[in-house]
């Protein structure tokens, strides 16, 4: 069974961003506003203060949540949602995920994203440092290598 | 031949300034991504300061100055500081949006913990109690006249000094809420910008995206960005044909002027800008 942050990551805040899309979201994560997500957290009962930080690459735009600290594979450190600057109805979301390697018991991120129903990898993630602002840029920096 | 719109100057280059704010003598800057996270400057863009780097701080949410003080909300809360880098909290909210009059710092606090600890709030300026306003996720605050003017579930609403509320328009997150009237505002959002007058609403223009804006005098100044009219636009109150003040390649995120000079920072990826409010386009 999925657990509650995994539940968060690849179906609750998906769902906001099919709501309002990623231009509104985008637009209120650059100002640093992150009411819009206020009820995924009271409706979940899960207690998490987003941060937020929003970012600009070539054509494309990019809002970073950051999402409770995940503890198993599939639960995430943070989302993002991405759009065009010149076409506000592409709708991208990635995800910065927990992964455990067997092998060499080490942790690591993975990239992925959500497609419709399914989440697909999209290779290795961006380390996690502590700083939101500086793993939030990293985090960009990831996805924008596989636009 | 419409006159060209002229170019900003720019008084720094750094790449993630946010939110600005004008004190007595200097411009107040916050930062994300690769930019210190506060700092200081003069006007002309010299004496630049590092209050906070990203060492000693990571997040800073919103930062308000005045000739008195300047006040952040911040990853250590909300609170009062020096350009020393003293911080003093004087409530613990770390995601408020914060503006003062002359008595109140005023608050709003969108996502948190408790749902008690949601909504707008004021408190002292020299600190002390912490009165709640508005409860809910609440956004986008100025004060007018004692007036508190914020948005929320959709609307941007008013409350008057005696604690009654009412809508004054329908509004998707709105970037920036200027007073025109008791009863009249305007404001930006995701492709709008609008205004309202007793509730009946007026599309001023449609940006593709669209951020800041401030009102001095009888003009209104906001940030937008459309493809080859990215910048900063002005608008008449009176004359509604909005115009190019300044075009650069980032749209305006967050605006201040003085009596001589319009300041705002660029977007997420810019840095900082000024332009002499006479040479407007």
């Amino acid at each position: 069974m999925a657990s509650a942050l995994d539940t968060i990551a690849h179906l609750i805040v998906p769902n906001v961003l099919k709501l309002k899309g990623a231009a509104m979201l985008i637009g209120a994560m650059e100002r640093r506003d992150a009411s819009a997500f206020a009820q995924v957290w009271q409706q979940t009962g899960v207690e998490h203060t987003p941060q937020v930080s929003a970012k600009e690459k070539g054509d494309w735009r990019f809002g970073v949540m950051s999402l409770p600290k995940p503890s198993a594979m599939g639960e995430a450190y943070m989302c993002a949602f991405v759009t065009k600057k010149n076409d506000g109805s592409v709708n991208r979301y990635f995800t910065l995920e927990y992964d455990y390697v067997l092998a060499t018991k080490t942790e690591k991120t993975i990239l992925c994203e959500r497609e419709g129903s399914l989440t697909k990898k999209r290779g290795d993630g961006s380390p996690i440092t502590g700083d939101f602002q500086a793993d939030a840029s990293a985090f960009v920096d990831a996805i924008a290598d596989k636009l | 031949m419409p006159p060209r719109a002229p170019k900003p100057l720019v008084l720094d280059p750094v790449v993630g300034a946010s939110k600005l704010a004008l004190d007595k003598e200097h411009l107040i800057v916050s930062g994300t991504l690769d930019c210190p996270r506060l700092f200081v400057m003069h006007r002309d863009g010299t004496g630049r300061h590092v209050v906070f780097d990203a060492n000693s701080l990571s997040n800073v949410c919103d930062v308000w100055a005045d000739d008195r003080d300047i006040f952040v909300s911040c990853d250590r809360g909300l609170g009062r500081v020096d350009k020393s880098g003293t911080f003093r909290q004087l409530a613990p909210y770390t995601h408020a949006h914060i503006c003062c009059d002359e008595e109140f710092l005023y608050g709003t606090q969108g996502v948190g913990r408790d749902e008690n600890e949601i909504g707008a709030f004021r408190i002292p300026r020299t600190g002390g109690e912490l009165e709640w306003l508005v409860r809910g996720p609440t956004s986008a605050l100025t004060v007018h006249d004692g007036r508190l003017y914020y948005y929320q579930h959709q609307l941007i609403r008013v409350r008057e000094p005696d604690g009654a509320t009412r809508a004054l328009a329908q509004a998707e997150w709105p970037g920036s809420i200027v007073v025109l009237g008791p009863d009249e505002i305007a404001w930006t959002q995701n492709g709008l910008v609008a205004s309202a007058k007793d509730r009946l609403p007026r599309t001023l223009a449609t940006p593709r995206i669209a951020t800041g804006m401030i009102r001095r005098g009888d003009t209104l100044y906001w940030g937008a960005w459309e493809p080859n009219k990215q910048g900063l636009w002005y608008m008449r109150i009176d004359d509604p044909t909005p115009a190019l003040v300044a075009k650069f390649p980032h749209k305006s995120l967050s605006i201040v002027a003085d009596d001589t000079h319009l300041f705002w920072t660029g977007h997420v990826n810019g840095g900082v800008y000024a332009l002499p409010r006479s040479s407007r386009g």
